[in-house]
């Protein structure tokens, strides 16, 4: 099940599905909401465009050929996000991991396989790794059997654009919440920006204040479930992750470096705390217990 | 005489095995070691204009040792602001 959205849908916000999840826009003008959406609704077209793996279309699609092959810059900058996310987590968070997702019946559209019950049968790979991908300038090398899902980061890379892209052509403030990752960029309302970190209703929750500027991501093995399956995977394995947290929201500047580290720290399970540590996160383990650290607030 | 020249050749052989030897296991090193610094060289490009091999750095361009200070929300509605849920994807 993807995100439930319960935050009522006031002036100031916009709200619809896409990516088979939730998008919501806030903003600090309301009289800007219209145009806010607009411009969030041709950001993610252009980023889906660029590297969904289910669209044959899609430019990463094109350009995974085994040869080096010009990109635009777009999808430059998304390749890049993933490639410094799986080298700052020493491959933790590696984005060859499409061939694995695929084998385990995650090969279409989140919204499509929602609700399956029963997993498809099960083919298990290993992610190649990521080393195995060069990015020269804007010159990819994607290795022939290489299925690269950008999923983890690109989504990411999505909210930070789109925060980024309304403050700047609107001038005021605004905060993007793709799923579980939320950015924001220009000015705050007073207090900060409020956020509501929840997995599933009925999970503890927390209402936080965000400053300007901030990010909070937050991945769960809860979530975008299929099946016994759950989509954070092991790249190690080919495996979905043990599930040692439910639930692991970071806030940083970025929301790619907040859903980096929470990634990783479910993917790490127990070993995850010099990765988090001094980083304001807030786990949940299987059992619904709340560990909060680096700064979280009570 | 014989026995000599025999003990000198063997003698040779052996030198020329010992330094052929050295110098395949020289060749595979240095093979072993392009290998090793090409799975190293990916460029990995960053729009922030931080440098690439700056891990410190993120895609806003803000260090990652600087870490946002949340608070807790009292709840009240002063900011008007109607807030959104970061829950699993």
């Amino acid at each position: 099940m993807p995100l439930v959205e319960t935050l009522p849908i006031g002036a100031d916000t916009a709200q619809w599905t896409v990516w088979g999840t939730v998008a919501r826009v806030v903003i600090t003008e309301p009289s800007l909401i219209d145009d806010a959406a607009a411009l969030v609704r041709g950001e993610l077209a252009a980023i889906d465009l660029a590297c969904s793996r289910f669209r044959p279309d899609s430019e990463l699609r094109q350009a995974s050929t085994g040869r080096p092959t010009e990109i635009n810059p777009l999808l430059t900058e998304l390749v890049a996000a993933a490639l410094r996310a799986a080298r700052d987590t020493d491959g933790d968070v590696d984005p060859t991991i499409g061939a694995a997702l695929s084998g385990l019946g995650y090969d279409r559209d989140f919204a499509a396989i929602t609700g399956e019950r029963t997993a498809p049968a099960v083919r298990v790979f290993a992610a190649p790794g990521w080393r195995a991908i060069r990015l020269r300038d804007n010159r990819l090398t994607v290795p022939d059997g290489v299925q690269l899902d950008l999923g983890a980061t690109a989504k990411a890379v999505a909210a930070d654009r789109c925060a980024a892209l309304i403050s700047e052509r609107l001038g005021a403030g605004a905060m993007v919440a793709l799923g579980g990752d939320i950015a924001t960029a220009g000015p705050a309302p007073d207090g900060g920006w409020r956020v509501l970190v929840r997995d599933k209703p009925g999970d503890p929750d927390q209402a936080v204040r965000l400053p300007a500027g901030a990010a909070v991501a937050t991945s769960s093995t809860a979530s975008r479930t299929w099946g016994h399956l759950h989509h954070i995977l092991d790249p190690r394995t080919g495996l979905p992750a043990p599930t040692v947290w439910r639930t692991v929201s970071v806030a940083a500047y970025s929301c790619l470096r907040a859903n980096t580290l929470s990634t990783a720290a479910v993917v790490r399970g127990h070993r995850q705390g010099g990765l988090l540590r001094g980083v304001p996160s807030r786990l949940v383990t299987p059992g619904l217990d709340v560990v909060r650290q680096g700064g979280w607030p009570a | 005489m014989k026995r000599e020249t025999g003990l000198r050749r063997t003698a040779l052989l052996t030198g020329v095995l010992v330094a052929a030897s050295a110098v395949g296991t020289a060749a595979v090193a240095a093979a072993a070691y392009a290998s090793d610094n090409s799975g190293q060289s990916t460029t990995v490009t960053d729009n922030s204009g931080s440098s690439s091999g700056d891990s410190s750095a993120d895609n806003s361009g803000t260090t990652t040792g600087d870490s946002p200070s949340l608070s807790t929300d009292s709840g009240s509605s002063d900011s008007g602001s109607s807030g959104a849920t970061s829950g699993g994807s």
